[in-house]
């Protein structure tokens, strides 16, 4: 059985994001392997990073589920580029192969471990507004065993033909019969992976299950004590933070014990990155 | 007598303002009377004990089964402190051996109070039924049942979360209570570096502060695993601001409470049966007499 960590890095941009994950991830687990997915070209300026390049369709949701296809595994846990691992435990695969053939994170945190509303978050946001639920894919797992690809094939074909003006033509024609159409209100104008993923946890609601396998903080909103309200500015320009000589984070006084989802690079200095790739904490 | 395996200690080192003799007698009363006669142990400095001999309410020897007296020089410290929106004084706060108490503690399991904190049930004898090692309380709710200030929620308004060191348990077994106890210390002796790293302002010696330091220290700087939370989870206190003006019984009082920011306006709360941590000590004071006297019956 092919047990693996998988990176889709789809831009130039986000190599030393990948890199920077996936020693994370090697630091926590060294019997697994990570591949790093990346669009062809990319492929062919950095083929000693990338493991294997798909065909990109210019569509980052398609290229999303593109590389789960393309690659070659049994089972594995998908990670967005833009986070870091500060802790793993490894042993969560036991359980996981268990579970159902798509698995979520359920809970996101803030920097000090209070859990946020994912209401907050623009894409959760609009997921739970137009579907009433949001799928966390920080990191997911995928069992190919358990025929995962069936459904990130039909993730694939929707991310490839999605359009709003279609979607509301076949409400209309459906209006027009005079049935009823209660889920297809307010959809957004172009999709992204967790909304995909959070229709399909709808539509096959067996398939999916909502597990933390890893603690996600994610830093892209967090909580401005003093007026309550929710900050604007990015986490690095109003909390304090330090990567120690060991590649462990540390904000404000909290040290970051699990998978820290940034989104924003701007604070991945040389220097911390080079402390990051040295990672030896935890 | 021996010394049976769980206890209430109390802590008092008086001042020329603040009678914390009296207070410490009044307290150990109150626990005696709501939690079922429990075993008090007072530890104290030779002037207080002294001052109890002399001029103490008359009751001080029953109110203690042990008294442990010790010759001590208090560090100085002083503290602000308010008696109503319209009084405000400084005095000493020696509070800077607090953390001792793991060694000094004649019991196995120990609950320790401020003698500010006046029991009024017996939901804390519930913890002597736990295994737990080490528990104080994280959350707290105004007499007026708002949360507390800021300041008193988290150290910084990013920082880590507030324990109150009002009510401390812990069980002389437990390596990680032992352990608490040494990091407080640690962290009263490097204080001014703790006050620079986590933030917090003012020059008073805060144990409230020290032992969250220890806390967050204990749990690898990050969530917690190690400390439990004492019965009720929440501790009920009134402010400084706050008044006592009318006691109906030992566990039932009535206060009169300012709205911080519009002093000149008050609610009147009434508290009956529960465990209240009274910051206003010269309103203990002034109804001293009515609650020994309720405290007696």
């Amino acid at each position: 059985m092919k047990e693996i960590y998988l990176i889709n890095c789809s831009n130039k941009a986000e190599l030393d994001q990948a890199k920077v994950l996936a020693v994370s991830l090697r630091h926590f687990d060294k019997s697994r392997p990570v591949y790093i997915a990346g669009p062809k070209e990319l492929e062919k300026q950095y083929p000693n990073f990338i493991t294997f390049g798909y065909e990109s369709e210019g569509n980052y949701t398609h290229d999303y589920f593109t590389a789960l296809i393309e690659s070659d595994f049994d089972r594995a846990i998908y990670f967005t580029p833009w986070q870091i691992c500060q802790y793993f435990d490894p042993a969560v695969w036991e359980p996981l192969r268990n579970l159902t053939p798509i698995v979520g994170l359920n809970i996101k945190k803030m920097y000090n471990e209070s859990i946020i509303d994912p209401s907050v978050y623009f894409e959760d946001k609009v997921n739970i507004a137009t579907l009433n639920t949001t799928f966390n894919n920080s990191a997911i797992y995928v069992d190919n065993t358990k025929n995962a690809k069936k459904i990130i094939g039909s993730c694939i074909d929707l991310a490839a033909s999605y359009s709003l003006d279609e979607v509301n033509q076949v409400v209309e024609k459906l209006l027009e019969e005079n049935k009823e159409v209660a889920l297809l209100d307010n959809f957004p104008d172009a999709v992204w992976p967790s909304w995909v993923l959070s229709l399909y946890s709808i539509v096959y609601e067996d398939l999916f299950f909502k597990y933390d396998f890893v603690n996600n903080i994610d830093l892209s909103r967090q909580e401005c004590a003093n007026n309550e309200q929710w900050r604007t500015s990015k986490w690095n320009h109003f909390l304090r933070y330090h990567v120690d000589n060991d590649g462990i984070l540390r904000i404000e006084n909290f040290v970051q014990k699990g998978l820290v989802t940034y989104r924003d690079p701007s604070w991945l200095s040389d220097d911390n990155i080079v402390k990051l790739l040295k990672i030896n904490g935890i | 007598m021996t010394t049976p395996k769980n206890g209430l200690l109390l802590i008092a080192y008086t001042n020329f303002t603040i009678n914390y003799g009296a207070l410490a007698v009044l307290a150990a009363k109150l626990a005696k009377r709501h939690m079922n006669n429990i075993h008090v142990t007072l530890m104290t400095d030779e002037r207080t004990y002294r001052e109890l001999l002399d001029n103490g309410p008359s009751n001080f020897r029953t109110a203690f089964d042990n008294i442990i007296v010790e010759n001590l020089d208090h560090e100085t410290n002083i503290r602000l402190h308010h008696d109503t929106p319209w009084y405000q004084f400084n005095t000493q706060f020696s509070n800077k051996n607090k953390h001792t108490i793991f060694q000094k503690s004649p019991y196995q399991k120990t609950l320790m109070i401020d003698v500010d904190y006046l029991i009024g049930n017996d939901d804390l004898l519930k913890i002597f039924d736990t295994d737990y090692g080490l528990a104080l309380f994280k959350n707290a709710i105004s007499a007026r049942n708002h949360a507390p200030r800021m300041q008193e929620q988290k150290l910084n308004e990013h920082g880590i979360d507030m324990w109150w060191s009002t009510v401390v348990y812990w069980d002389k077994d437990s390596p990680e209570a032992e352990i608490f106890f040494n990091v407080w210390e640690h962290v009263k002796e490097n204080y001014n570096y703790y006050k620079f790293l986590y933030k917090f302002p003012g020059a008073l010696y805060r144990t409230d502060f020290a032992a969250s330091i220890a806390i967050h220290l204990l749990n690898g700087q990050n969530g917690n695993v190690v400390v439990n939370q004492l019965p009720g989870k929440v501790m009920r206190y009134s402010d400084q601001m706050d008044d006592i003006i009318k006691v109906h019984d030992s566990n039932d009082m009535v206060l009169l409470c300012p709205i911080p920011a519009t002093p000149w306006k008050c609610t009147v709360n009434r508290i009956k049966k529960e465990n209240i941590h009274v910051m206003n000590k010269l309103s203990i004071l002034r109804n001293y007499e009515t609650l020994m006297e309720m405290a007696e019956q």
